[in-house]
Order: structure tokens, then sequence, then C-alpha cells
């Protein structure tokens, strides 16, 4: 090997510009996740062999290049490597520098490895549920399910990367042709009936406000009202502040002042109108799914249309497709999501095609359940949800445990008491899987993850479980075994060779 | 050797995505015959799709709370002896097991199991929507002690069991015995319809983030106190605000129910529970609560105030009826913080929306 190349290589100057390189990239990552999410960041700075653009505290950087978390890793290793091969000669002295060395190089390796193979899922079962396949959160694929008797079905899945707007579906197993007419990372699927009931509630809301204060006379009683509801004295004073008044704690003697001065009292009135519509308004763009998700998107899509100055009506919502659930829901778009607490739920309309023509469009999403489509006698079920893969036994949710420390939400217990039966190992038996506590079986980590909990601490017995399938696992234990051997090999050689020279001075 | 290993580490990652064709069991295979409280197997792409529906006439008095994860129907009866609630659930594999389903019910209020022979002379014959069912009675205590009575009456069809279970107090559960039973004799199931597919969306909620103000709820102003910082509502709750003061902090949340999901005791017991205290009897009640005056309503208590301190901690904890619906607000924090809000949260109990 060329010898200047091979200086390089085991430079200790490489190590610390690498090490250099990585804080930064730690650095830069870290602040990134503000504006990328922390998904994206760990793809495209950590696992990824080189950063092209980025954006800090808002600012967009597209000419950044920087070396990617592979980049650096594999350079450390490649440094470490060689620097351990021009420096390696056997001796007892030295044995516990090469293994801490070894130990380093383990770990490094490891985490690539982990970076590279690992595969994430999960498992979401209720109690008395018995599951036999696991899911990937963030990874999705349209499925078409057929029965074969009144035992088996049969699944086409058709994996995320092959879904595309425009793509054409085929395969000897489905009795149709797939067209994607539509494909979308994240949307929300509305009922048409349910936006149209959130729009009128917001309309007469909103007539109402606009009647409460479409005169002058109107402003005292108002006022008045204010008193008795103390709640909306807060807006009121903040209003009557925006036009002058500066004696605001008698909301009425000050609307009063304020109703006698044509100057101020329209200002006064369109200032409330406009801060009680927005509030009204934010409600039902914040309407959460937790309760009634249907109701929930109609209300947020009601809101966005009514504060665009849009129609919701029927003519105003077009069906999704023209077949399913679709016939009676619309999309609303969404950008993907970057942050942890939410997810993006992608959607697709599919035009259905057999004996060269079209059988109509259905709308999946993950947010609705699986769809019938009849061709002849046969029935296929799609559904678009998280890649699923099956395991050769099953596990059932016998108890889950929820446990909060008293007056807070912090986790003291989640525990799930679980039944294993593997047919093929005539293995059926019950085992537990809790915070910091997972199992391993068959290759996969079970880990406690989740578990849902209402307002009125009432658990509903379902569980989430993390799985996990690492092959490098082990990597971390080894390295670490392996650093603190050398380590205390170190330290001990010198250990007995300081108290044996002492003792030999002592003598002489 | 590096570059084979990276490549090596590469090709499992970079592998391109293929269709997969594959075939499954339609349900999961379960070794055990453990009977569970799920309704029909969910891993049934049929019985996923085609959710049943169910006619029925409801009897005067009972309060339709929609289905919820474990039943179909779910109602709240308000008795002048108490509340009394009926669901009914579907189940799978529950056929032939009869005396098992009289001990699942027993094992729920703390009775010892019956032999097959007891079990069965405990069963007698009821119409369940012109098919022949079974009834049963159990009365035990529930957990916390209270005194519980269940009716249970099912029907095994051939697309499962299905359970109706009336539940509550002796007294209330007796007085709305008659009532169930005509009612059983009214309900009818039908086969799932994809319109009843269409409106139960399997997907989990999407943001635990946004404002969960229950839909359907009057739009209401809602402004705090003053020195009371609003905050994103969590699960079931519509306004929540944190308090910080000379240190100290405490937290307000305020929920809408549609019933008073346990009644004033289950209630406090359970804000007690919350801040490491035991739970008390109707006698311990009535020292932990204070009526806030105000209207009553369905037979229920008017509006209360519990008030519970357990070391440096308070918890004071309102429950409303207003306009068919049950508010629910707490102020939990540091004792200084909550005694020096008092005054303040009442006035907002009061006067909200």
């Amino acid at each position: 090997m060329n010898r200047s190349l091979w200086k390089f290589l085991t430079s200790l100057r490489v190590t610390i510009v690498l090490l250099g390189l990585a804080i930064v990239l730690v650095f830069i990552g870290t602040v990134a996740q503000a504006d990328e999410g922390l998904y994206q960041v760990q793809n495209r700075y950590f696992r990824h062999w080189i950063v092209i653009g980025t954006t800090l505290w808002g600012y967009k950087m597209p000419w950044f290049v920087w070396p990617g978390g592979y980049s650096i890793g594999v350079g450390l290793v490649v440094n470490l490597l060689a620097a351990h091969i021009k420096r390696f000669h056997w001796s007892m002295s030295k044995l516990g520098i090469q293994l801490t060395h070894v130990g380093i190089i383990i770990l490094l390796v490891g985490q690539l490895a982990t970076d590279m193979l690992q595969v994430e899922s999960h498992m979401t079962f209720n109690e008395g549920e018995t599951d036999n396949y696991i899911e990937r959160a963030r990874y999705h694929e349209l499925a078409f399910t057929t029965d074969l008797d009144k035992d088996q079905q049969q699944v086409v899945a058709v994996p995320e990367p092959l879904l595309k707007q425009g793509e054409t579906i085929n395969n000897s197993k489905l009795p149709f042709t797939v067209k994607l007419q539509t494909y979308g990372g994240n949307g929300d699927v509305v009922s048409i009936a349910k936006t149209m009931d959130a729009g009128n509630k917001l309309t007469a809301a909103l007539g109402t406000l606009e009647a409460e204060f479409s005169s002058a006379d109107q402003l005292v009683p108002q006022a008045q009202r204010v008193a008795e509801t103390p709640g909306r004295a807060e807006i009121w004073r903040d209003a009557l502040r925006g036009v002058g008044e500066t004696d605001v704690e008698d909301i009425v003697a000050a609307a009063k002042r304020v109703a006698a001065d044509p100057a101020k009292e329209g200002k006064l009135r369109a200032d409330l109108k406009q801060r009680f519509r927005a509030g009204m308004l934010m409600r039902f763009s914040n309407m959460s799914d937790d309760k009634d998700p249907q109701m929930a998107s109609g209300m947020r899509l009601a809101a966005e249309r009514v504060s665009a100055g849009q129609p919701v009506t029927e003519a105003s919502l077009p069906p999704a497709s023209t077949e399913g659930a679709g016939a009676h829901m619309t999309l609303r778009p969404l950008p993907e999501v970057k942050d942890m607490d939410t997810r993006s739920f992608p959607y697709a309309v599919l035009d259905i095609q057999a004996g060269g023509k079209s059988l109509g469009t259905w709308l999946v999403s993950e947010a609705l359940r699986e769809q019938p489509i009849k061709v002849g006698d046969k029935t296929v079920y799609v559904s678009l949800r998280g890649e699923r893969h099956y395991l050769p036994y099953s596990i059932k949710l016998l108890h889950a445990t929820h446990k909060v420390y008293a007056g807070s939400d912090i986790p003291k217990d989640f525990r799930s008491r679980i039944l294993i039966s593997n047919p093929t190992t005539k293995e059926n038996r019950e085992t537990e899987i809790s915070m910091n506590d997972p199992l391993r079986y068959g290759g996969l980590a079970f880990y406690q993850y989740q578990m849902t909990k209402d307002e009125l601490d009432r658990s509903p017995g379902q569980s989430v479980l993390q799985v996990v399938h690492n092959p490098s696992w082990l990597a971390p234990y080894i390295g670490c075994i392996v650093v603190a051997a050398g380590m205390l090999w170190q330290f001990l050689h010198h250990l007995v060779g300081f108290i044996t020279k002492r003792r030999t001075a002592r003598t002489a | 050797m590096l570059c084979g290993a990276a490549v090596a580490l590469c090709l499992p990652a970079c592998k391109r995505p293929e269709i997969r064709v594959y075939t499954i069991l339609k349900h999961a295979p379960e070794a055990s015959p453990v009977p569970s409280e799920a309704p029909l197997q969910l891993s049934d792409a049929k019985a996923k799709h085609l959710r049943p529906k169910l006619d029925y006439q409801l009897p005067a008095g009972w309060k339709d709370l929609g289905p919820n994860q474990f039943s179909l129907v779910n109602f709240s009866i308000a008795t002048p002896k108490g509340e009394a609630t009926v669901n009914i659930t579907p189940l799978s594999g529950m056929d032939g097991k009869d005396a098992m389903i009289v001990n699942m019910w027993r094992s729920q209020v703390g009775q010892p199991p019956l032999d097959d022979a007891e079990a069965e002379k405990s069963l007698s014959p009821v119409e369940i929507g012109g098919e022949s069912g079974r009834l049963f009675e159990v009365t035990g205590a529930h957990e916390g002690g209270q005194p519980l009575e269940i009716i249970t009456a099912f029907v095994h069809r051939p697309d499962g069991s299905w359970f109706y279970k009336l539940q509550g107090s002796a007294e209330a559960v007796a007085s709305q015995k008659e009532a169930f039973v005509n009612f059983l004799k009214t309900v009818k199931v039908k086969p799932g319809t994809e319109e009843t597919a269409e409106t139960a969306p399997t997907a989990p909620p999407r943001s635990l983030e946004k404002n969960p103000a229950e839909p359907g709820t009057p739009v209401t102003h809602m402004v705090a106190p003053e020195g009371w910082k609003e905050q994103a509502p969590g699960q079931m709750q519509v306004a929540k605000f944190t308090v910080e003061k000379d240190g100290g902090h405490a937290e307000v949340s305020v929920s809408i129910f549609d019933s008073d999901t346990g009644g004033t005791l289950g209630n406090v017991n359970r804000w007690r529970r919350m801040l490491g205290l035991g739970d008390v009897d109707e006698n311990g009640l009535q020292e932990c609560v204070t009526t806030l005056g105000g209207a009553h309503f369905d037979g229920a208590p008017g509006p209360i105030l519990a008030d519970l301190t357990n070391e440096n901690r308070r918890l004071l904890g309102a429950i409303v009826p207003r306009e068919g619906k049950w508010w629910f607000y707490k102020m939990v924090g540091d004792a200084p913080v909550v005694n020096a809000e008092h005054d303040a949260f009442v006035q907002f109990v009061k006067n909200q929306p």
C-alpha cells in the first residue's frame, strides 16, 4: 500500500479530525430536529454517508455539505484498525490497550450493523386478544386479502415504495388490475356528512356572534352578560384597551362610554367579533381525534373552509371515490408530519379494472377498515395498513397492568402478562413483559411500549409492544465486556508491577 | 476486508422492495381455551369489516352512551336508587360453556365458582329478540367492597355469543329488571353493513397533543383566572391550565362526559387514590365533599366540590351537571398553590362556560 496513504490512515490527527466532524454533526443534527423532525434527522444525518443541505434555527442552508454518520463511523473504524495493525506488537504490558481498542471497534461496527439491519415494529392488542403478526408503524403496504377456505386467507401485499401515483399493479393472484389514481403521504379522510354537520354548527355559532354585536345598542347588554360569565372578561378588557379605554375594571361602565362614542363603538364591536370568531375557529381547528375521530376531522375541515371563506356544502365536498367507504368521505391532503407525537396517514385512490373496464374507484387509508371489492363471485378485501409480518407463533394478552405515580402521569409500572403459543415447539407458556424487562423470543425482542389510559384513570386493557429485530444486539454487550476486560487488565498489570517493584526496593 | 463488510451490511438494507404473496390462517393459532372479554375475533377480516348492528326499543330513562372498546352498545340508567348500566357484548368461542360463563361473572364479584350442576340450576330461560336465551343473576362485591348486582342474559348465535349485562347496586338493578327483560325481547341483531364499518375507523388518534374538546360540545369561551396559563389539553380533556406561584405548581383540567362516570363516591375515591389516600365509604364522603349549589337533574346530585389533602399536595375536584352533561374540574398540585387559588378555582367552576 502506498506509504503516504498508510501514514494518513494510521494518523492520530485523522482520529481527532473525525471526532471533531462527529461533534459538529451531532450538534447540527440536534438543532435541525426542530425543523426536520427526529426521524428525518436520524435518516438524513446519521444513517447516511453525506449530508447535503440543512436548516438551522429556521435558516435554510442548501449549500451545506458534511460527512454523514456512516462516513464518520466507517472512517473511525478504518483509522482505529489501521493504527492497531501498525502499532500492534504482542506483549503482556500492552494487552489491556489492545483489548480496549478491539472493544471499541466491536462497538462501532455493532452500531453500524444495528443501524442498517435493525427493524422496529409494533404489536398492539387488547386484553384477551391473540395476535400472530407485527406491524411497522412508519412503513405501509397495500394489502389485498382473499378467503381461500374457511380457515385460510391469501394476502397480496404491495410495499410502500411501489405505491406511486399513476403506477399500475398487476399480480396473477389478483382478479383485477389496480391503477393508483392518487397516492398521498398524509391526509385526513373526512366524513362528508359530519363535515356538513360541523359546518352548520360553526356557521350558526358565528351567525349568533354576528347578531350579538350587530349594533351599538347591544354592547352594554353583552358587557352585562360578561359580568355573569367572567371567562370572557379578559377578552373584553383587551378589546376595550384596544379602543383607548384605560379604566377597564368595570367592563359595563367602560362599554357604556364606548357605546356612546360613535368613533369607538364600531371598532370595539369589530374587534370583539374577530376575537370570539378566532376562538371558535381555533377550537374547531384543534379538535382532537381522541373521542370521535370522524367528527373531529369534520370539524377541522369545516373550520379550514370557513376560515378561507369557502362553503361547507355537499357540492363543495367531493367524494374521494365512487365505491366503498370513500363514496361518503372526502380527502383533506396534509403535509407529512415530522414530529414524534403525531404520524402521517397515507392514503390512495385505487382505480380497479377488470375485463377491460373500470369497476370504480376505492379510497384506502390506514384510517379506514378493510373494504370488499367484488369481482364476479370472488371478494377481495383491500386495506392500506402498516407493513405486516407474520410470526410462526401467537401471543395473547392476558392482562395489562398500568400504574402511574399518584397525582401524576409518570409511569410506575407498565406490565403485560402474555401467553405464547408456538405450535412448532408445542410451547404454551405464560410470561411477563415490563418496563426495562423485555422478552427475547424467536430472534425478536419485545419491549413494553405504551398503554392507554383515559382521564378517569380507567385502563381499557390495551397494550402496545415494541418489537425489535436486531441481529447484532449482542455487539454492545460483547464490546463493553472486552473494553472492561482490557481496562481491568491494564490496571492490574500496572498495580502488580508497582507492588512488585516496591517490595523489591524494600528488600534491597 | 472492510469494503466487503460494508457491502455485506448494505445488501439487506438496500434490498429492492417486491410484492409479497403469502397465505395466513384467518385466526391466530390459540392453544389456550381461556375465554376472553374481547369482542368477536378481531383478526377475522370480515368480522372487522362488518360490525353487527343492533335494533331495539330503548326503555324510558335509559341513555345511550354508544359503543366503547369492549361493548357494542352501552346504556346508563339513573335511578333514585343509584346508577345502573347495561352493555351488550358479542364474544366468540363461548358456545357450550354456560357453566364457565356463570362462574366467570361470579368471579367478577368475588363469589366462589359453582359446579356444573349448580351453575345449570342458576340459569333461567329468557327471550332475546325472538330467540331462546338464558339469564342468571349474581350478587357480590365490586372493587373497593361496594355491593354489586349483575343480571346477565346471553344467547348463542352462529355469529357468536351475545351477552346483555345489567349491572349496578342491588336496588338500582331490581328497579330496572323488568325493563331489562322487556328490552331483551326487542333486540334484533343485524349483519354489519358497509356504513357501520365506515363510521368506525380503526386508526389510533392522529395526535395526543391537540385540543380534544368533545365533538358536539357547545362552543364556549373558557378564559382562565389571572395567572393561569393555558396548555394543550390531554386525552379526554377540553381545557388544561397550569399555575406557577412562589416556586410551586398546580394543574387544572376540565373534562365533559355524558354520564357521571361512576358517581360522586367513585370519582372522589379515584381522586383520593391519585393523592395516595385510601378509599372512603358514603359516610367518609361527607367529610371531604361540599355542595356548590345549583340545579340537579336526572335524579343525580347537584354540583359538588371535593377537597383532599395529603401532606404537601392538595386536590380540588368539582363535578357539575350542566345541560345534560357532567363537567369535571380538577386542580391538583402543591398545597400552597392550591390554597392560594381555591377561591379562583371555585369561581371558575361556577362561572364556566
